[in-house]
This record gives C-alpha cells, sequence and structure tokens, in this order.
C-alpha cells in the first residue's frame, strides 16, 4: 500500500496544483489581457548583453528601435568579449542609430556585463534584453504601465520561441505558451519566480537597491526576481505584450540550457532557502513552491526508477525462466490486463492537464500565430515532460560537481 | 491575507475530488468483487448439487456420463473463475486486503470441488477426466518464486489449451491452511517446493521436472 500512497500523493499535488491554476483563472480571467493605461512618462534604458551573437544582434536592436515607446532613452549593446562579429555589427549600426551605445569589455558573464552596463543607464527604467530575442513593437509600451504602481519592481512579458520548424521547437513553443500562462496566474498571488532575460523592465531603483545580477549564479534572471521579492517589491508579467527568442533546435543544446536553468535554480533555492516562510508570499509560496518541486521531482525519479528498475528484473527474470523452459513468453491470458484505480486516476489526471494545455493554447492564440497540433500537446505531455525529472538528476549531479559555467 | 483563499479553495475542491474519485475506485472495486462473489456463489450452488446428484441416496439416478459433464462444466467455471481473480487480485488497490481473504475462500471451493472430482472417478471406476491440480505458494515472495509460478501457469496454460476437453485444471494455493486441502497432499511430500503439479492424484511433478511434464503431456516445444 505505501507505493499507492506515494503514487496518490504525487496526483493529490499535481491535481491541486491544476485546481488552484484553474481557480486563479477564474478569479482573474477577465484581467489576464489586461494593459494598464501609460500614465508617467518613464525614460527607458534598453540594456541587451551579447556574446557571440553575431546571427541575431542586428536584429534585435532593429526590433527595439522600431518600438513605439516614445520615451526610449538609449539602447545599450555590452559585447562580452565576443570572438565573432558581435561587436563590428554592433558598432556599425551606430551610424544609423544615435541613441545606440555599445560598450566592449572582457568576457566575464551575462551578469557582469549587465551590472558594468548600470554604470552608464540613464533611464529611470531599464529593460533587458537577450541578443538573440526580438520585442514586437508594442511590448515597451504595453509593460510601462505597469509601473504606475510605485511597488511594481519588475514587468516581464510573454516569450515564444521564433523558429517553429523542427518539433523539439514546436514543442517548446507550447511550453513557452503554458508558462507564460500559468506566470500570468502567479501573479495574482504575488509569486513570479522569474522575470526571463528574453525581456524583462527593471525600475531602476529596485535594481540598484538588489545591487545588480549575482554573477555567481548561472540564472541572474531567477535571483534577481527572487532578490526583488524578498525587498518586498512585486513582479508583474504582460501576457499582452510579446517578444520572441530564438530557442534550440537540437536536442543535446536544449538539455544543456535546461540543465543550467536546473542548477541555477539550485543555487537561488540554496542562497535563500532562509527566507522560507518569511518576506510574504516570496517565502510562503515562491520559496517552498520552489522546494517542494525539485524534492518531489528528485524524489519521483528515485522511486520511479526503483519501481521501474524492480519490474523490469522482474519481467526479465520471469522471461528468462520461461525461454529456459520453452513457455512463451507472453501467453494470450497475459494480454488480459484489467486497469487498476490507479490507473483511472492516472489517465483522468492525463485528460485533465491535457484539456487545460489545450485550453491555455486556445487562451493564447490571440497573440501568437500557429495552431498546435493535438498530437504534438500529447507528446509534450508525454515524451518532452518526462525528460525533465532526469534532467533534474543530471542538474543535482552537475551542482555536485559545482555547477557549470554560463557561457 | 487574501490569498490563501485561493489555497484553501483549491485544496477543498480537490479534497472533494479526491473523496470523489476514491468513491468511484471503490465502486469499481467492489464491483468487480460482487462480480466475482456471485460467480464463487453459482460456483458453490452448482457444487452442492453436484454433490446431492453423488449422494447415496440418488445413487442409479445419474449417469457417470452425467456427472463428469456437470463436473467439467464446474471445473471449467473454476478455472476461468481463477483466472479473473488473478487479474482483479493483481489491480485492486482499495480492497487489496479483502481480497486476500477471498482467496482462501476461493480455495476452499476449488478444495472441494478437487475431492469432489476425486469422488466421482473412484465411483465410475473409470478414466472419466483427468485433473490436474496446480499447487503454488500465495502470496509468492521473491522473483525467483514469482518466474517459476509463471512458467508453470504457461504450462498449464497450454496443457489446458491443448486438452481442453480432457483436462480440469485446478489451481490452489497450498499455503492458506485448509485441512481439507493439507490432508489430501500430506502424502504427496511437496516439502519447500513452491509449486507442484499433481495429476489424476498419482503422479507429481516439481518445477524442476518441466521436461517430464512435456513428455507426460504430449506438449510442443
Amino acid at each position: 500500500m505505501t507505493i499507492e500512497l506515494i503514487y496518490f500523493f504525487y496526483m493529490f499535488v499535481s491535481l491541486f496544483f491544476l485546481i488552484l491554476s484553474l481557480l486563479l483563472f477564474v478569479h482573474n480571467r477577465r484581467k489576464m489581457f489586461h494593459v494598464p493605461k501609460l500614465n508617467g512618462k518613464y525614460s527607458l534604458s534598453v540594456l541587451i548583453p551579447a556574446y557571440n551573437e553575431e546571427r541575431t544582434i542586428k536584429e534585435t536592436i532593429q526590433h527595439v528601435f522600431n518600438t513605439d515607446y516614445k520615451n526610449l532613452l538609449e539602447v545599450i549593446v555590452i559585447n562580452d568579449g565576443s570572438c565573432d562579429n558581435t561587436l563590428r555589427i554592433a558598432k556599425e549600426l551606430q551610424k544609423k542609430y544615435k541613441n545606440l551605445i555599445v560598450l566592449d569589455k572582457k568576457n566575464s558573464g551575462k551578469a557582469n556585463s549587465l551590472n558594468y552596463a548600470l554604470k552608464f543607464v540613464k533611464g529611470d527604467f531599464i529593460a533587458i534584453i537577450d541578443a538573440d530575442s526580438y520585442p514586437h513593437k508594442d511590448a515597451f509600451s504595453k509593460m510601462m504601465g505597469f509601473f504606475d504602481d510605485e511597488k511594481i519592481g519588475v514587468v516581464t512579458a510573454t516569450c515564444t520561441p521564433l523558429n517553429r520548424n523542427n518539433l523539439l521547437e514546436r514543442l517548446q513553443t507550447i511550453e513557452y505558451k503554458v508558462i507564460a500562462f500559468t506566470r500570468k496566474l502567479l501573479e495574482y498571488i504575488d509569486s513570479i519566480y522569474v522575470a526571463p532575460g528574453s525581456l524583462s523592465i527593471y525600475r531602476k531603483t529596485a535594481f540598484l537597491e538588489i545591487g545588480g545580477f549575482d554573477p555567481a549564479n548561472m540564472t541572474e534572471d531567477i535571483e534577481s526576481t527572487w532578490h526583488i521579492l524578498k525587498n518586498g517589491w512585486k513582479v508583474r508579467m504582460c501576457l499582452a505584450a510579446n517578444v520572441t527568442t530564438n530557442v534550440p533546435n537540437k536536442f543535446r543544446a536544449w538539455w544543456i540550457q535546461r540543465v543550467r536553468w536546473t542548477v541555477g535554480g539550485f543555487q537561488v533555492l540554496k542562497k535563500y532557502f532562509r527566507y522560507m516562510f518569511k518576506h510574504g508570499m516570496f517565502g510562503l509560496f515562491v520559496v517552498p513552491f520552489f522546494a517542494f518541486g525539485l524534492s518531489i521531482g528528485i524524489i519521483g525519479v528515485g522511486i520511479f526508477l526503483y519501481l521501474f528498475l524492480s519490474k523490469i528484473i522482474q519481467r526479465i527474470s520471469i522471461a528468462l525462466y520461461k525461454i529456459n523452459s520453452s513457455i512463451p513468453i507472453i501467453e494470450s491470458v497475459d494480454l488480459n490486463i484489467t486497469p487498476s484505480v490507479l490507473n483511472y486516476f492516472g489517465i483522468v489526471l492525463f485528460v485533465m492537464f491535457l484539456v487545460f494545455t489545450i485550453f491555455v493554447l486556445y487562451t493564447m492564440k490571440e497573440s501568437l500565430f500557429k495552431k498546435e497540433k493535438l498530437w504534438e500537446i500529447v507528446v509534450y505531455m508525454t515524451l518532452y515532460l518526462i525528460i525533465y525529472p532526469f534532467m533534474i538528476i543530471k542538474s543535482v549531479y552537475n551542482w555536485a560537481k559545482g555547477g557549470t559555467r554560463w557561457r | 491575507m487574501r490569498y490563501r483563499y485561493y489555497f484553501l479553495e483549491a485544496l477543498l475542491i480537490t479534497c472533494a475530488l479526491f473523496v470523489i474519485g476514491f468513491l468511484i475506485g471503490l465502486g469499481i472495486e467492489q464491483a468487480r468483487n460482487e462480480y466475482l462473489r456471485s460467480s464463487y456463489y453459482e460456483t458453490e450452488k452448482d457444487l452442492l448439487e453436484l454433490k446431492e446428484q453423488l449422494n447415496i441416496k440418488n445413487l442409479g439416478r445419474f449417469t457417470c456420463e452425467e456427472l463428469s459433464e456437470k463436473n467439467f462444466e464446474i471445473g471449467n467455471k473454476i478455472y476461468e473463475q481463477a483466472l479473473i481473480f488473478a487479474e482483479y487480485e493483481s489491480s485492486a488497490i482499495f480492497t487489496k486486503s479483502q481480497m486476500i481473504r477471498e482467496h482462501r475462500k476461493f480455495d476452499l471451493l476449488r478444495t472441494s470441488y478437487w475431492i469432489n472430482s476425486i469422488e466421482i472417478k473412484n465411483r465410475c471406476g473409470k478414466k472419466v477426466f483427468s485433473t490436474l491440480v496446480y499447487l503454488y505458494d500465495y502470496p509468492a515472495e521473491t522473483n525467483n518464486e514469482i518466474a517459476k509460478q509463471k512458467v508453470i501457469e504457461g504450462l498449464t496454460y497450454q496443457i489446458k489449451s491443448s486438452a481442453e476437453s480432457e483436462i480440469i485444471l485446478i489451481p490452489i494455493a497450498k499455503n492458506l491452511d485448509i485441512p481439507e486441502l493439507d490432508g489430501l497432499i500430506s502424502k504427496y511430500n511437496l516439502n519447500s517446493n513452491s509449486v507442484a503439479l499433481i495429476v489424476d492424484e498419482k503422479d507429481v511433478f516439481f518445477y524442476s521436472d518441466i521436461s517430464k511434464i512435456r513428455e507426460y503431456f504430449e506438449i510442443d516445444r
């Protein structure tokens, strides 16, 4: 019965978070795509850290300058010791855009680059954009209105993949949409735990208060968001503001990126664990949610591997005995499988999550272009998500070894 | 804090859905058990009828052919029942302990059936049918035991399929303290063998005798 209890526990936790998401949506459904009216004239500086981004830097800069935000003060590209043509391309664009500033420094990582650029920032608000991400024309103007509320420290946007050609890219498209949607839901309990580097706008005072990014952390965006939350600032998500980004198109690159994110998550958790149950929703939900999520992920993989391997050992043992005795490995009687109640529970839960995912994609469609095929959603919910727990294991291993470098 | 209502509401709904799920699950398992129970009573009734037909006062009223035909019918039912029971038992979650208790009840019925079959064979004085009693330990503890049981189950399934109209297959757990069964098998010296096959109360085979079993029943490899 112990194993069954563990299964029920996992199902209960999954169902709880699904219901919580649905409730948050139901109570706030009219506000999901809300864009606050922009009242203030907020000056905005855009920081683009770049390392070997010759393929995308030009387009990123052009997209930033093409936005319709009136008070865009400056765009600062920080070349982090690139070995390619990133610096040359950025400098060439300075002829076209007068308020484009290009800084060049030795390679020291994204966090250090951003902290370095902070000295040159003149605006009251700082937008941080990855050098392979393209903000939509109205992204800044839709986001800036949130800052009328003086408690808001960061506003982030809906980030979706630009490249959607192969299956892995399309699966990431589904994932990014679901993440954006659930991030918006987390806003309603003041628990957005990351303002991603693809596009987030910081209030300069909040940013200076936390002392910039932590270079020791591999996911500087998670760390800075946690720091800001801990200091009592609020984080908002503008679902209607969009930024597209280049996502890994090969499994290996995707795996490395996700392991890095997860290791960064461990680092952040370690750093802020002492704030568990302190500092409002940050300590009451964000830290425990993260800790709990990672723990049950690791424990879940352990249990799954134990059960799977013991089942495999048993099956192999039976098969060997049968082969030695010239008995067919599978008899027709073996195919009569009566599903257990746990199987029914699992199917119901899977269908609920499937419906939720489809609903999320349906809700998000007005701001996104392609319709996902149902089979891709099923692949996403089975094969794609199943990889995650294994990634957590790999991340634990990397973390124990001393982590991985950002670049 | 106003957010706690979201969490409380979610918790309450999750609990309510879980309770509903548990009740439905329990209902499904109870329905399966009910099916087994009614099939048990039906077989028990058939067996009682057969016993009545075997009764001394009915001597001569029923031919050996009739008795063995009826016995065969019950035997097949018992075998089918055993297959369904094994399936339901392996998938039981809420009623697992109940199923373990039920297992003994079914084994009692199967023992009673075996005794009846012996009596028919004794009464009719000729080989009207063959009984193949498959004795095993319940529940099997180790992987080796499980594997051995699976092999013998597979073999008995092959035997039964190849001679459906000649052999009655009676699977009985031998370690559930059924006095009648203990009495019947005491003479076979089963010792620590977790599985055994008894053919017509004469020939006993163990796991190590698989090739002999094949030869005996002329089963192709």
